[in-house]
C-alpha cells in the first residue's frame, strides 16, 4: 500500500557522526586572547554600542592598520609575504575576540578572510609579493564580484565576461550587490571566459581587478538602513594585465566553491547580533523568570554555536574537510542571529528609532540589518540545498 | 578522543543494532522486563562506564560514557541503563561500592515532598518522589539529597520495609513510578562533602538524557532520509523536492547542534560534568527534541503517525526525555539568571573560559 515505506525497524547503524568534536585551545591561544583583549581595551573602549552593533560591517582603516601592526591580519600567510605563519586556531581566537567586542574590522575583513588566501594559492609571484604584504599591514580593501543583475542564487549563470587580447584581458558586464566596492582597492571577480559549454559551471574564471582601472564605474546602492554599503559595478572595456587571471582559466567555479566552503563556519556566522545580546543582559530584570528563560535559551544557543564553529575550525586545522558541518554552522548561526532582535522585541518592546537607550540604538540597527544575515554569502535556501545534498538524499 | 571511547561506541552500537527490534520494543511497552538484554548489557560492563579502577581513576569518564548514552537514544533501548550508569557513578564518587543493578536515582530538591534524616547512624527516608525512572525494576534506589546543610547519598533496596510503589509511565511507556517512603531505612549512605556538585543526580541525569535525545534525534534524521529516498510521489522520490530537502537540512542542523552541545559537555567533564555545559546541553537538546519530532513526522506523512511504523519509538521518547531531570525551560531559566547577574561585562569571558586547556 505505501510503496517503500519503512514500516519495520530499519535502523541498522549510526550512519554518520553529526557531533562536532569540541576543540580545546592551548596556552598559546589563550595568551593571545589576553593580548587581544588588552589591545581592544586600549583602542576601542569608547566605541559606542550602536557602532559595535555593526559587527564586521563596521570599518575603520586606521583600526585595521593598527591591527596589522600587531600582526593580527594575514596571520596565516607565510612570512616571506609579510604574514605571520600563526596557526588556524590562533587566527580564530583573534577573530572571535574582535567580533565579540564589536571592533571595526570591515576595512580588512574580506582581504584577510578570502582574498589573501586566494592570491597566495593561485596568483603570480609578482602579485603575491606586491599585494600580500599590504594585505597583512591592513592597508588593502578587497571586494568580491559575484552576483549580477540576472544572476543571484543561480550564480553559475553569470554573463559578465573577460576576453583575452595580446596585452591581457578586456572585461565587460556588471556586478551587483558588491559590498564595499566604493572603498575597495581591488576586486576578485568571477567572470565568464569561455562560451558554449554544455555545463554552465564550465568556462568561468577568477580575476584580480584594480578598481582604478579605466572603464569601471561604481554606483552605490542604499540599503534599507539608508547606508551605502553595496554597489553596482559596471565594466566597459576595462583592460587588465594578463597575470590578473587568478588560477587556471575555466577553474573559477571550483575555486569559488572551495573558497565559500572555508568561509561558512567562521565566528562571523553566529556573532553578528552579539551586541544586542549584551544590551539585553544589562536591560533584563533579574527577578523576571520570563526574561531569564528566554535569555537562557539564547545563551545555550550561542554557547552551542561557538562549540560548533570552533570545532569545525579545529577539524579544518587538522586537514579534515567538514563541508557538510560547515554549512550547518552557517545555517544555524543565521537562525540565531536573526532570532535575537525578535527576542529583544518580545522581552522589551523596544521603541525602535529612539535614542534614549543603547538597547534601543542597537536594536534599531540589528533588526534592520538582520535580513541580510541569511542572504550574504549565499541564501539560506541555496545553503540548505547544499546541506541536503550532503545528507545523501538521492 | 580516546581509543576506549571509539571501542565502546563500536561495541555498544553492534550490540543494540542486533538486539533491539520492534518485537523487543513492543514487549517492553507491554510491561515485560527485558532480562536477557539486561544480562548482556551488564556482562559487557556498559553499566560501569562512569566507574574507574579506583577513586583516583574518575577523570574523563563522561567522554567514554557519551557513546553509550547516545546509543540508548539512537536504538531506543528499553532498559534503565542510563539510570544504572549514573547511580554507580554517584556511588563510587562518594566512596560507596557500586551495587548490582538495575538501579535508579532520585534527586531531592527544595520544596519537594521527600525528607531525609539521620537517626542513630542510619539514613531514613520519609515522604514521596514522583516519576522515578524504572523504579519498579530497580533492585536499589540511589537517593541524592540533604540532611540539614550536609549533602548525602543513600542506597535503599527497592523492596525495603516502608517503601511502596505506584506504577506510572511516560508516553514512551517507560516506567516512571511514584515512590512513597515511611521511615524507610537506607542500607548505606555517605556524606558527600565536596566530592559531589550540587544536585548531582539531576546534573548527571540531565546530561544523560540530553545525550539520549541527541541519539534519538539522529535516528529520526536517518529514518527520514531513508524514507525521503524511498517514497515516490509525483513520479519521483519525495527527497527530490526542495520543500522536503529544506526541512531535512533544518533537521540535520538540530541534530548537529544537540550532539555537539552534549559532546562538548561530556568531553570537558573532569570527574563531574560542568554545570554550565550540562545546562547548555539540556536546553539545546530539549529544543532539538520538539523540532526533530515535528520535522520527521511531517516528512513521513501519515505512515509515520501509525503505530505500525517505528518512528514513534523515538519521537515519544524525545517528548518524554526533554522534560526529565529538569525540563529545558527550567535549565534555561537558571542559565539566564546567571547570565543576567553577570551582565554584559562578564558574558564573553565566561563563555570562552570553557574551551581553554588552561582553565
Amino acid at each position: 500500500m505505501h510503496g517503500g515505506a519503512c514500516v519495520t525497524f530499519c535502523l541498522k547503524k549510526l550512519m554518520q557522526n553529526f557531533a562536532i568534536l569540541p576543540c580545546t585551545l592551548d596556552a598559546n591561544c589563550e595568551a593571545l586572547r589576553t593580548e587581544v583583549r588588552a589591545f581592544l581595551a586600549e583602542t576601542i573602549s569608547d566605541r559606542p554600542a550602536r557602532d559595535r552593533a555593526q559587527s564586521w560591517s563596521g570599518s575603520d582603516p586606521e583600526f585595521s592598520r593598527k591591527l596589522g601592526e600587531r600582526g593580527w591580519i594575514g596571520m596565516r600567510l607565510p612570512k616571506q609575504y609579510g604574514g605571520h605563519e600563526r596557526s588556524a586556531l590562533e587566527r580564530y581566537v583573534v577573530l572571535e575576540e574582535l567580533l565579540a567586542a564589536g571592533a571595526p574590522v570591515g576595512a580588512h575583513w574580506v582581504a584577510d578572510r578570502q582574498s589573501g588566501p586566494l592570491l597566495l594559492r593561485y596568483a603570480s609571484e609578482s602579485i603575491k609579493q606586491e599585494l600580500l604584504p599590504r594585505i597583512a599591514r591592513g592597508e588593502l580593501r578587497f571586494c568580491i564580484g559575484m552576483s549580477e543583475p540576472d544572476s543571484g542564487s543561480d550564480l553559475a549563470s553569470i554573463r559578465s565576461r573577460a576576453e583575452q587580447t595580446d596585452e591581457g584581458w578586456v572585461i565587460n558586464g556588471s556586478k551587483l550587490w558588491t559590498s564595499g566596492a566604493h572603498y575597495a582597492h581591488y576586486m576578485i571577480a568571477l567572470l565568464r571566459t569561455e562560451h558554449g559549454h554544455d555545463s554552465k559551471h564550465a568556462g568561468l574564471s577568477q580575476f584580480l581587478i584594480d578598481m582604478n582601472t579605466p572603464g569601471i564605474s561604481i554606483r552605490p546602492i542604499k540599503n534599507l538602513l539608508g547606508e551605502a554599503h553595496f554597489n553596482e559595478v559596471v565594466f566597459e572595456n576595462a583592460k587588465v594585465p594578463a597575470d590578473c587571471l587568478i588560477g587556471q582559466p575555466g577553474d573559477g567555479w571550483a575555486q569559488v566553491t572551495a573558497e565559500l566552503t572555508l568561509e561558512r563556519s567562521g565566528p562571523e556566522r553566529y556573532l553578528s547580533s552579539i551586541q544586542l545580546i549584551l544590551e539585553m543582559l544589562d536591560a533584563a530584570d533579574p527577578d523576571d523568570a520570563h526574561h531569564e528563560q528566554v535569555l537562557g535559551r539564547v545563551v545555550a544557543d550561542l554557547a552551542t554555536l561557538r562549540q560548533m564553529s570552533l570545532g569545525v575550525a579545529g577539524m579544518l586545522s587538522r586537514g579534515e574537510n567538514p563541508a557538510l558541518l560547515a554549512s550547518i554552522v552557517k545555517d544555524q548561526g543565521a537562525l540565531l542571529e536573526q532570532r535575537i532582535p525578535e527576542v529583544a522585541h518580545d522581552l522589551f518592546g523596544v521603541q525602535v528609532g529612539q535614542t534614549d537607550s543603547t538597547l534601543a540604538e542597537v536594536m534599531s540597527y540589528t533588526v534592520q540589518a538582520a535580513p541580510s544575515f541569511s542572504l550574504r554569502g549565499g541564501t539560506r535556501e541555496i545553503l540548505r540545498g547544499i546541506i541536503a545534498k550532503g545528507l545523501e538524499l538521492r | 578522543m580516546s581509543d576506549i571511547k571509539d571501542m565502546i561506541g563500536e561495541s555498544v552500537n553492534r550490540m543494540f543494532s542486533q538486539t533491539v527490534d520492534r518485537r523487543l520494543l513492543d514487549a517492553a511497552e507491554s510491561g515485560d522486563w527485558q532480562r536477557s538484554l539486561w544480562d548482556m548489557v551488564e556482562e559487557s560492563g556498559y553499566g560501569d562506564v562512569l566507574v574507574g579502577e579506583g577513586t583516583d581513576d574518575l577523570e574523563g569518564k563522561w567522554a567514554d560514557a557519551f557513546p553509550v548514552f547516545r546509543a540508548l537514544g539512537f536504538y531506543r533501548v528499553p532498559l534503565p541503563l542510563a539510570e544504572t550508569i549514573i547511580a554507580r557513578g554517584l556511588l563510587v564518587r562518594v566512596g560507596l561500592p557500586p551495587c548490582p543493578g538495575p538501579l535508579t536515582v532520585i534527586q531531592q530538591q527544595t520544596g519537594d515532598k521527600l525528607n531525609l534524616q539521620i537517626v542513630d547512624g542510619c539514613l531514613l527516608l520519609n515522604g514521596s518522589a514522583v516519576a522515578v525512572p524504572w523504579a519498579a525494576h530497580a533492585s536499589n534506589v540511589i537517593v541524592a539529597g540533604s540532611v540539614g546543610d550536609q549533602k548525602v547519598i543513600g542506597v535503599i533496596r527497592g523492596d525495603a520495609t516502608g517503601v511502596s510503589l505506584q506504577p506510572g509511565f511516560n508516553i514512551a511507556k517507560e516506567p516512571r513510578d511514584g515512590m512513597s517512603f515511611n521511615a524507610a531505612a537506607c542500607d548505606a549512605f555517605a556524606v558527600c562533602g565536596d566530592r559531589l556538585p550540587n544536585e548531582p543526580a539531576l546534573l548527571y541525569g540531565a546530561l544523560a538524557r540530553a545525550a539520549m535525545i541527541a541519539g534519538a534525534a539522529e535516528s529520526v534524521l536517518q529514518e527520514s532520509i531513508q524514507y525521503a529516498n524511498d517514497r515516490v510521489q509525483f513520479g519521483r522520490p519525495i527527497g527530490k523536492f526542495q520543500a522536503i530537502q529544506q526541512s531535512l537540512a533544518v533537521l540535520a542542523g538540530e541534530v548537529t547542534s544537540a550532539q555537539t552541545a552534549v559532546l562538548a559537555a561530556c568531553e570537558s567533564a573532569g570527574v563531574h560534568p560542568r554545570w554550565f555545559d550540562v545546562a547548555v546541553a539540556k536546553v539545546r537538546s530539549g529544543q532539538a527534541a520538539g523540532l526533530a519530532a515535528n520535522i520527521s513526522h511531517q516528512v513521513h506523512g501519515a505512515i509515520g503517525f501509525t503505530y505500525e511504523h517505528s518512528l514513534h519509538y523515538a519521537t515519544r521518547r524525545m517528548w518524554s526525555w526533554r522534560a526529565e531531570f529538569g525540563a529545558d525551560s527550567e535549565w534555561a531559566t537558571q542559565l539566564g539568571r546567571q547570565a543576567i547577574q553577570r551582565g554584559s561585562s562578564g558574558f564573553w569571558s565566561d563563555l570562552t573560559q570553557g574551551t581553554s586547556a588552561t582553565r
